[in-house]
């Protein structure tokens, strides 16, 4: 059974059709990635994928783990194993960031029927999954994201996929804002969590990110539709051709 | 906007279902309804008090009289009617308990009822390796039991009710009663000067740094009695105190009126933390029967060096009216103002501080943090007035108020007055809404909208639930919707 | 109409005494909007520190003094306008003096199409009809008593309507010129501005008196804005040291109309300018900013109001006061965001620098807000100047009158430094370069 089936999905914002028939399939253990040049409806999936509030699904169905996940609150869907790296992760004003994570892993954890951690325990765990992340006890003190540098918020969105261990992976633009150092650690960090259990959707404008984190498969995306898939070499044909000749086709 | 309107359904919840809502059944001795000076009278006459306090009172009352109830601050209510309330209420205990033993199982049980905090119950109940909180619990009117008593003795300390200061203690209640809140300041501490029937009295003497936090639980429980609690804080040259108030009501249909005093003085290098947390019943949803919290707090920092700290989280009442404010009289001296305002519903709050800066160098910092939902009007209002002599005096203000739904107001009506150039005053207000990015940002990690808004709103007012104690941390974050801050500080 | 005690308020029967004889007393329309003046004046009278927002002017001293209404008068002498570079500028001018139109003093040839600047008292004789729609439309006299004053008195002042689409090709340029005799006198002066859709003006105005005698100029101004248009307003005011300037603006904008104001106070003895704009339709951009410089016994006074009724508007404001001797600053601001105001983006700052021990500023920042999705915010600071900085400058060998100086000026001229009209910051600068040179001695030994 696949991890994830995406059959035919419609969605608008604002009314506005964004997507127009997105057909894709991600079986557990693998990594797909969905390229795209600007406003082909990469983010617009990410956000219709995890729930996000004025995103309305017009048509087709999202069957995730035998399940519809249409049906189900973001939150739901969260403690079901779907996480979203975003694009641009959201400020939470004097909220410390372990206090942050600490609250979503005890849902998580509630949800799952286990036990919460206490504060010792899950400091523990935390610091192990921070070190190779490059994250120290003081970043995890400061509000969630507050003041942080691009990377340093990519560097947490990791920390907290390594942290919630989801199903379902969905990276959104997580190269964007990163030099090579940052994003070579970013990468690291989300290889060592590939693993047989796990399905990752990475979104990306550029190939970059695809040779340190490489695909099993590559989509892409325009003007709302999948209009080719391949393996890792069509991320490369994409660089050297560009985007145009994919939107033909698709117009 | 769906998670908007979530949103405003969590916070409301935020205070949760009233879960204080209920009466004791107890015998109580009650005087007739109304106001008079045969009222006034008795309530002297049934504390036994001496003949200038009851003048004291007589001059409260008559002053009284010829005042008019203030229409100025942003609240609307119908008009009190105060000949149909009973001014005085006394559980009926016969003779004074030797023993907790012999208090009225019901009142032990209604300090259960009440979540007084395991350990505070302990030291209520008196049970060995209590820890060291002092419980002035006033049940009504009177105070029925005082423990630690004889360990705060040992060390000079007065934590006792204000009756018995009347009685035991005259030289300090004749001098300082009234000298920071005097009887004809504003129509509701008036009201309380004539009429007050109970309320905690503390003096630290010079040097002493007290050992304990002293904390006492308000409740009202007699329907239609009003409470004027009178509180007087002194601590000497040098000394150290910390006191917790907390307040609960019990469910009712009438609107009750709390109008309380309290009035702190500190002399050279003394030190007062008063902390707050105020949970009145509010009120159903339209309000109705909700407690009105009239109250006048002030502190006089009359020595050198010395500090008076307020932090208050107020969440409860249909109506809060309180300036718990800061007299600056002692050069160097530093006053404080943390507060955290919740209001929803139909909730009222017209809160804030005033900042009298009379010494130099004298500073002063106020940090409020207001969240209003529902139809819940709020109001910051304060002063900060900079006086002539004031060289070198500083103010920070930060007043931020968050909005959750539309259908709600926040206000912000700060009085700078600086009349020394060298006084630097600083002023800062915002006011914003928790954004939907935020709380999609906590959902997509698995936290439900209640979860998210109440670690949102947290973090908002964490600036200010970190000056309280540690005793009401539980109680604050309960009241505030925290789920794990400070496990992790 | 007499007051609660049986008295008449001050100066409300010298309007009555002239109700039957000024211009338009036989037009229904005016003579009542001029009656509903003098009733609400009569009922509120002078404010008092009774109302909330005069709690920090007292103008009990006014209403003691006889004054006498101001009736022009071509014999006085004129005194030269102090702002030179505006002074050049090619601009419409409209001058008054002592309350009249002065004609032989305008600059007002060749006005192109679709722009009108007239004498409000000639409007009236003329062409009253034109000013039936707008006249008295724009404000609240509840909100005002003065302005209620104000409105029972008016016969002059000055009226500017642009057509829609119009760009008025000069600044047009407003004066005016107070000169008591013995008496001291009072001017009642009230100004009309309205722009319509898409049109574009600037508007300069100078209040300048002599240097002796005191008079009361309560003024008036209602400005109109409509959809998209877009007006620049610089003020100065430089009334005689012994005058009361109270100064009512009643400012509604349209939908996507910009205001742009800036206010320099300095003059008067008490000058009181107090703006309520009404931001009515969305997207509107309202800036209101100024600079004060008080000294001697002088209370100076600003007060804004800003409203957001429609959703999406903007609005700025940045006050900056120098306050020396016994002066008084008063800063009272106050953004209001109704229910339907969403996205409200509004903000206010408001500094003071007190020079002297004896003077005061009194700050009343205030925010009352009914929208959630809206950002907005104030923050207020008094004090003296920095003494670090003070001590950087002196320790590079400046003395420290000029480091005083340079401090200041650089405080107030990060207000100056936004204003467009190159002429009007230059007279700005010149004006508070004078001021401090007037104003500023040291005390401290070199």
């Amino acid at each position: 059974m696949a991890l994830l089936e995406i059959r035919n999905l419609h969605a608008t914002v604002d009314d506005k059709p964004i997507l127009n028939g997105v057909d894709l399939t991600i079986d557990a253990g693998e990594v797909h990635a969905i390229m795209g040049p600007n406003g082909s409806g990469k983010s617009t999936l990410s956000y219709v994928l995890s729930g996000r509030d004025g995103y309305e699904v017009t048509d087709g169905e999202v069957i995730y783990d035998g399940k519809d996940l249409l049906e189900m609150a973001a939150d739901e869907r969260a403690r079901e194993g779907v996480f979203l790296a975003f694009q641009y992760p959201v400020e939470i004003p004097g909220v410390a960031g372990l206090t942050f994570l600490k609250t979503a892993a005890n849902a998580l954890r509630t949800h799952r029927g286990e036990g919460e951690l206490d504060a010792m325990d899950f400091l523990k765990f935390v610091r192990g999954k921070a070190e190779a992340l490059d994250i120290n006890d003081e970043m995890l003190k400061r509000a969630v994201n507050e003041g942080f540098s691009g990377g340093e918020k990519k560097r947490m969105e990791i920390l907290q996929m390594a942290v919630l261990e989801p199903k379902l992976a969905i990276l959104d633009e997580t190269d964007s804002g990163l030099d090579i150092d940052a994003l070579k650690v970013v990468s690291d960090g989300v290889n060592a969590l590939r693993g047989p259990e796990r399905g990752m959707l990475l979104i990306t404008h550029y190939q970059r990110l695809l040779d340190y984190i490489v695909p099993d498969r590559v989509h892409v995306l325009a003007h709302g539709r999948i209009v080719k898939s391949g393996d890792k070499d069509l991320a490369l044909e994409l660089e050297a051709k560009g985007y145009g000749e994919f939107m033909e086709a698709a117009e | 906007m769906a998670a908007n309107a979530d949103a405003i359904e969590q916070v409301q919840s935020i205070g949760e279902q009233y879960k204080y809502g209920f009466v004791t059944d107890i015998d109580v001795d009650l005087a007739p309804k109304g106001l008079n000076e045969d009222i006034v009278r008795l309530i002297s006459e049934k504390k036994g008090e001496p003949a200038w306090m009851l003048e004291w009172r007589l001059k409260a009352y008559r002053h009284w009289l010829t005042m008019e109830e203030p229409e100025w601050q942003k609240v609307k209510f119908d008009k009190i009617d105060y000949q149909d309330s009973y001014y005085y209420a006394a559980p009926k205990l016969g003779d004074k308990p030797k023993s907790l033993d012999e208090v009225d199982p019901k009142l032990l049980e209604t300090y259960a009822k009440l979540g007084i905090p395991l350990k505070e119950q302990e030291v209520l109940a008196g049970v060995e390796g209590a820890p060291k909180v002092a419980v002035d619990a006033v049940f009504d009117s009177v105070s029925v039991a005082t423990t630690y008593k004889a360990k705060l003795e040992e060390i000079g300390v007065i934590f006792c009710s204000i009756s018995e200061a009347v009685r035991d203690h005259p030289e300090l209640v004749q001098k300082y009663l009234g000298s920071v809140v005097p009887y004809a300041d504003n129509y509701y501490a008036t009201l309380n000067s004539a009429v007050f029937t109970d309320g905690s009295f503390v003096y630290i003497p010079k040097g002493v740094r007290c050992p304990m936090e002293l904390s006492t639980y308000f409740r009202i429980n007699q329907e239609n009695t009003g409470q004027f609690e009178r509180t007087l804080i002194i601590a000497d040259e040098g000394a150290h105190v910390s006191y917790l108030e907390g307040c609960t009501a019990p469910m009712r249909d009438e609107h009750q009126l709390h109008a309380a005093v309290v009035e702190l003085v500190t002399l050279d290098d003394a030190e007062i933390k008063y902390s707050t947390v105020q949970n009145w019943y509010p009120g159903d949803e339209e309000g109705r029967g909700g407690i009105y919290n009239f109250v006048t707090k002030r502190g006089a920092c009359r020595g050198r060096n010395s500090k008076i700290s307020w932090t208050q989280v107020e969440t409860g009442s249909a109506i809060t009216w309180k300036y718990p404010s800061c007299i600056l009289q002692g050069d160097n001296s530093v006053g404080e103002f943390y507060s955290v305002a919740i209001t929803n519903n139909a909730q009222q709050a017209d809160t804030g501080t005033k900042m009298i800066h009379i010494g130099k160098n004298t500073s002063s910092r106020i940090i409020s943090k207001g969240i209003s939902a529902g139809k819940a009007d709020q109001t910051y209002r304060g002063l900060v007035r900079m006086q002539r002599g004031a060289n070198g005096a500083r103010n920070y203000t930060q007043c931020d108020s968050l909005l959750i739904g539309d259908q709600c107001g926040a206000h912000t009506v700060p009085y700078i007055e600086s009349q020394n150039p060298t006084a630097q005053v600083e002023h800062e207000a915002t006011t914003s809404r928790i954004s939907d990015d935020q709380l999609f940002y906590c959902r997509q990690r698995g936290l439900t909208d209640e979860e998210a808004v109440s670690l949102i709103v947290n973090g908002f007012c964490r600036e200010v639930l970190q000056t309280l104690p540690m005793e009401f941390a539980v109680e604050a974050q309960k009241l505030v919707g925290i789920s794990l801050e400070g496990s992790v500080g | 109409m007499p007051d609660g005690s049986g008295h008449m308020q001050p100066f409300l029967d010298q309007a009555l005494a002239d109700s039957a004889s000024v211009p338009g007393a036989k037009v229904d329309w005016l003579a009542d909007l001029r009656g509903r003046g003098a009733s609400i004046y009569g009922d509120r009278g002078l404010p008092g520190r009774r109302d909330e927002y005069w709690r920090y002017t007292n103008l009990n001293a006014l209403g003691k003094n006889d004054f006498e209404l101001a009736n022009g008068g071509p014999a006085v002498d004129v005194p030269a306008l102090p702002h030179r570079a505006v002074a050049e500028l090619a601009s419409y001018r409209i001058v008054f003096v002592n309350g009249r139109l002065r004609p032989d003093l305008c600059v007002l040839d060749d006005m192109p199409d679709g722009v009108l600047i007239a004498g409000l008292g000639d409007m009236i004789a003329a062409a009253p009809d034109r000013l039936e729609p707008v006249l008295g439309q724009g404000l609240d006299l509840h909100e005002m008593p003065l302005a209620a004053l104000n409105t029972a008195f008016m016969r002059d002042g000055m009226v500017l309507f642009v057509d829609a689409g119009v760009d008025v090709d000069k600044p047009v340029h407003l004066v005016s010129i107070t000169v008591p005799g013995e008496t001291p006198l009072m001017l009642q002066p009230r100004h009309l501005v309205v722009l319509g859709d898409a049109a574009k003006a600037t508007l300069i105005e100078s209040h300048i008196g002599s240097d002796e005698g005191a008079y009361f100029n309560n003024l008036v101004s209602e400005i109109s804005i409509g959809e998209g248009a877009e007006l620049n307003h610089y003020t100065f005011q430089e009334e005689g040291p012994a005058a009361v300037h109270i100064a009512a603006t009643a400012l509604n904008l349209a939908a996507a109309a910009t205001y742009d104001g800036f206010l320099l106070q300095s003059g008067g003895l008490i000058g009181r300018v107090e703006t309520r704009a009404i931001l009515n339709g969305s997207d509107a951009d309202c800036r209101l900013d100024g600079i004060y410089l008080g000294t001697g016994e002088q209370v100076l006074d600003t007060t804004t109001y800003v409203e957001h009724v429609a959703a999406g508007c903007r609005s700025r404001q940045v006050y900056k006061g120098v306050l020396d001797g016994k002066a008084r600053g008063v800063f009272q601001g106050k953004i209001h965001v109704r229910p339907d105001a969403q996205q409200t983006d509004g903000h206010q700052l408001s500094r003071a620098l007190l020079l002297s021990p004896r003077a005061e500023i009194d700050t009343r920042p205030e925010l009352e807000i009914y929208a959630d999705d809206v950002k907005c915010s104030h923050g207020a600071t008094a004090g003296e100047l920095d003494a670090e900085a003070l001590f950087y400058l002196m320790s590079r060998g400046i003395p420290a009158e000029a480091a005083r100086r340079i401090l200041i000026e650089a405080f107030v001229g990060e207000a100056l430094s936004e204003i467009r009209l190159s002429q009007v910051a230059e007279d700005f600068s010149a004006h508070v370069r004078n001021w401090l040179s007037a104003n500023i001695t040291v005390n401290t030994a070199d």
